[in-house]
């Protein structure tokens, strides 16, 4: 493995390592800052969001200490995703804020998380919501090849039950503007700057990019403990990340995931019948969809290349790979 | 001054001893409760076991980074610290799958014994129906962790639990037991 973790000031993409800041002076590689943060924020938000929860129940008077258990929360979705938009918005953007001075100084904070844009950036969210709509048939033909693994009965019925109350409360009279900030605005800003912000600048530091792009595609798959959608989420994962150092920004990646999670709640609501036609579940989606598919997202990935040259980008591959 | 010396021998070594403890602490705990009446206090038993094996296996990064120490007698910074605690608990979690495995070739009706003890704890602890779905659930808990895959996903969430848990040690080490700059030039 290549370690470009050292300690003289390197040019990487338009950020300028600090080896001044408080990572680099103890010899924490970037790795390690990545994955401790991950593992921290991770812990933190479920922790937080789940206290939060079962407090707001009880003050609220919907349930009581002696009928607390976890069907009670999942019946009550709205206070759920209330605490839960509370606990990403703390830890998985505030805090990951925060964190970032451990990493960067002040005044490079934006430009360490990739927060800056350029005149390039709306064409690149431009690109990155069409890529997230043209990419969804080979999202669902690993959502698929996911589904074929054994797992074992109890773990199905157990996400399955989810599901349902999920389901239930999408075909109810529910608000869809405050579901898609819940489900969509909150994680996609949050999950981004958590995600593709802080901990793949900071797998950059300690390994290729390619390899980065991959092991923070993995643990955004991992995070969502949804076994049973770990491929399709870690290729999200892993496609966002790509976006994100291909356009220098976090910007697109925040649209593509948007994109994904707002389409997800609005199909579910004005088309129940068929996002959540149960027999569609096993079933292999056309491969000539899935062809289709992969032939037009090949083209727009290679127009956001095409966008995204930069003058200095041959001396920029020359410096990083010299190391 | 601050040498990155390999640490794989240190984390190995340390790792292998403290996975034993821990497994020797777990299982005499375990034997304890198969052995014991069904009561609540059973219960409590078996949630201290794995507070216990937890525990003994985050003095893993602590202790190899002080067995790096021994062998170098080099400064080391709290980031290699926390890279040495890292590896250990990872080292600790493997062997611990491996032991637990191995014992299961030893005493193939322990996990079934002790089962049966929390089923019948809880039996005695809820009153009849209460607490149907919870045993339900356990004797599935336990019928995964037989898989291939119960085995892959303990020893991946083992692997993270002691991975952060040890590299904390492990900085801890570095305060603890590393020599500062000076000293080391002075040897």
């Amino acid at each position: 493995m290549q370690n470009i973790d050292h300690h003289t000031p390197e040019i990487n993409q338009g950020y300028q390592f600090n080896p001044q800041s408080w990572a680099e002076r103890n010899g924490f590689p970037g790795w390690v800052m990545g994955l401790g943060w991950a593992i921290g924020a991770f812990a933190l938000f479920q922790i937080v969001a789940g206290i939060l929860a079962i407090v707001i129940l009880i003050s609220t008077g919907r349930i009581s200490l002696e009928n607390l258990d976890q069907n009670a929360l999942f019946e009550n979705l709205d206070i759920l995703f209330i605490s839960n938009s509370i606990g990403q918005i703390l830890f998985l953007g505030g805090l990951t804020w925060v964190i970032t001075s451990l990493s960067a100084k002040k005044e490079n904070k934006k430009s360490f998380l990739r927060l800056q844009s350029d005149s390039k950036t709306k064409k690149n969210m431009g690109l990155a919501f069409v890529l997230l709509l043209v990419i969804q048939p080979v999202i669902f033909w690993f959502s698929w090849l996911n589904l074929q693994f054994p797992f074992s009965e109890s773990y199905l019925a157990f996400e399955e039950s989810q599901l349902k109350i999920i389901e239930n409360y999408l075909r109810s009279d529910h608000i869809v503007l405050l579901t898609i900030f819940h489900i969509g605005m909150v994680p996609a800003f949050c999950e981004e700057l958590l995600f593709r912000g802080y901990i793949l600048r900071n797998f950059e530091r300690s390994m290729l990019p390619w390899m980065a792009i991959i092991l923070s595609g993995l643990i955004f798959g991992l995070f969502h403990i949804r076994l049973t959608q770990f491929i399709p989420l870690a290729l999200l994962g892993m496609i966002m990340a790509w976006m994100t150092i291909e356009t220098r920004s976090i910007w697109p990646a925040v649209v593509a995931h948007f994109v994904n999670n707002a389409g997800s709640v609005l199909a579910a609501t004005y088309f129940p019948d068929i996002v959540m036609d149960d027999s569609l579940k096993d079933v292999m989606p056309p491969l000539y969809l899935v062809g289709l598919s992969i032939i037009v997202t090949y083209f727009i990935i290679q127009a956001m290349k095409r966008i995204n040259i930069q003058p200095d980008d041959g001396e920029y591959h020359v410096q990083r790979y010299k190391t | 001054m601050e040498q990155n010396n390999p640490f794989l021998s240190s984390a190995v070594i340390v790792g292998f001893i403290v996975s034993l403890l821990s497994t020797v602490v777990a299982l005499g705990i375990s034997y304890n409760i198969i052995g014991s009446e069904p009561s609540t206090s059973t219960m409590i038993m078996m949630s201290v076991v794995g507070l216990a094996s937890c525990l003994v296996g985050a003095f893993a990064g602590i202790f190899t980074v002080r067995h790096h120490v021994k062998m170098y007698n080099a400064p080391l910074k709290m980031g290699r610290g926390a890279v040495i605690g890292l590896t250990s608990g990872v080292i600790v979690a493997v062997f611990g799958t491996i032991f637990s495995l191995i014992w299961t070739l030893i005493d193939p009706s322990f996990s079934d014994r002790l089962l049966e003890t929390m089923v019948r704890s809880m039996e005695s602890i809820g009153q009849a129906g209460q607490m149907d779905e919870a045993i339900d659930q356990m004797y599935q808990q336990f019928e995964d962790q037989k898989t291939a895959l119960g085995q892959i996903k303990a020893l991946g969430i083992n692997a993270a639990i002691l991975g952060a848990l040890n590299a904390i040690t492990g900085i801890l080490g570095v305060k603890f037991f590393a020599p500062k700059p000076d000293d080391a030039d002075a040897l």
